[in-house]
């Protein structure tokens, strides 16, 4: 059994109207030392493979085909087998 | 003419489709599941707007993965008509039939407001009762996810089919421009 840690988040290159408005509430909350905010998405799968090259194989189609938009975001992720500490 | 009205988990105007097919086109409509998988006897196929499976992960996405998209696929292929309204738009972009992807408005508002458009190409299915440069306002409801900042762009499917995606500025002036021989019309309409 494997474990994936999966973060997606948009391309540097797109406007994230989500993270400027939670940068505004920061400043609004004192926290104004913040420089930048970025938001995405974080996913965990756990699957059986054969060796962790087919589970890597297999996260990085499954973030191509469905967890990312890849017009628009980039993905990165660690696939570790159960068990074993992570980082 | 027949018309398939796709009805997805979370789609909220699917009856209000079928209800504007009927009614006001006069066109026979049938209420066609996501969980369907053929499309035989259709000539045309709307998505209707709503939430979509909640809009989980991203608007359409999921939807774009339902059994019945398999058909739309091979519909579109053999040059079938498409008209995707709102929810429906953002499903066929996420199943690949129309370029591009969808954000959010920057300002984050919710807009409510009909958008002038100007018809530049009226040699099409769908906008050939019109006359060239007409223009026709266009209700929009711009809920989370809908302007593109891409320019038009014209794709090719199987070399027969072309489809056209529309530019959406913030302050709201569209153009409608079709390609010679589009079958697929989207709209940010609810």
């Amino acid at each position: 059994m494997y474990k994936a840690k999966i973060f997606v988040n948009y391309k540097p290159s797109v406007l994230d109207p989500q993270a400027q408005a939670i940068h505004k509430a920061l400043v609004r909350l004192g926290d104004d030392n913040v420089a930048t905010v970025m938001m995405g998405k974080y996913f965990e799968l756990t699957l059986t493979a054969t060796d962790v090259d087919a589970a890597t194989a297999q996260v990085d189609r499954i973030c191509d085909r469905l967890l990312a938009n890849v017009s628009m975001e980039t993905y990165h992720f660690t696939v570790t087998p159960v068990g074993e500490a992570t980082v | 003419m027949k018309a398939a009205v796709l009805s997805f988990p979370g789609s909220n105007c699917d009856q209000d489709l079928l209800w504007a097919t009927r009614l006001v086109a006069g066109a026979t409509a049938e209420l066609v599941p996501a969980s369907a998988r053929t499309l035989t006897g259709f000539d045309v196929v709307m998505i209707p707007g709503g939430f979509s499976y909640g809009d989980y992960l991203c608007s359409g996405a999921i939807a774009s993965l339902a059994p019945i998209m398999a058909a739309v696929q091979r519909f579109a292929a053999a040059g079938g008509y498409i008209i995707g309204i709102c929810n429906g738009f953002q499903i066929l972009t996420a199943a690949g039939l129309l370029p591009g992807a969808l954000q959010s408005n920057a300002q984050l508002d919710f807009v409510c407001a009909p958008a002038p458009l100007t018809v530049v190409n009226n040699s099409t299915a769908f906008t050939n009762a019109y006359a060239d440069g007409a223009r026709s306002p266009c209700p929009l409801l711009m809920v989370r996810v809908t302007t593109t900042r891409m320019r038009i762009r014209l794709r090719r499917w199987s070399g027969t089919t072309r489809w056209f995606s529309g530019t959406n500025t913030i302050r709201m002036g569209v153009r409608m421009i079709l390609p010679a021989l589009p079958t697929v019309l989207v709209t940010c309409w609810a």
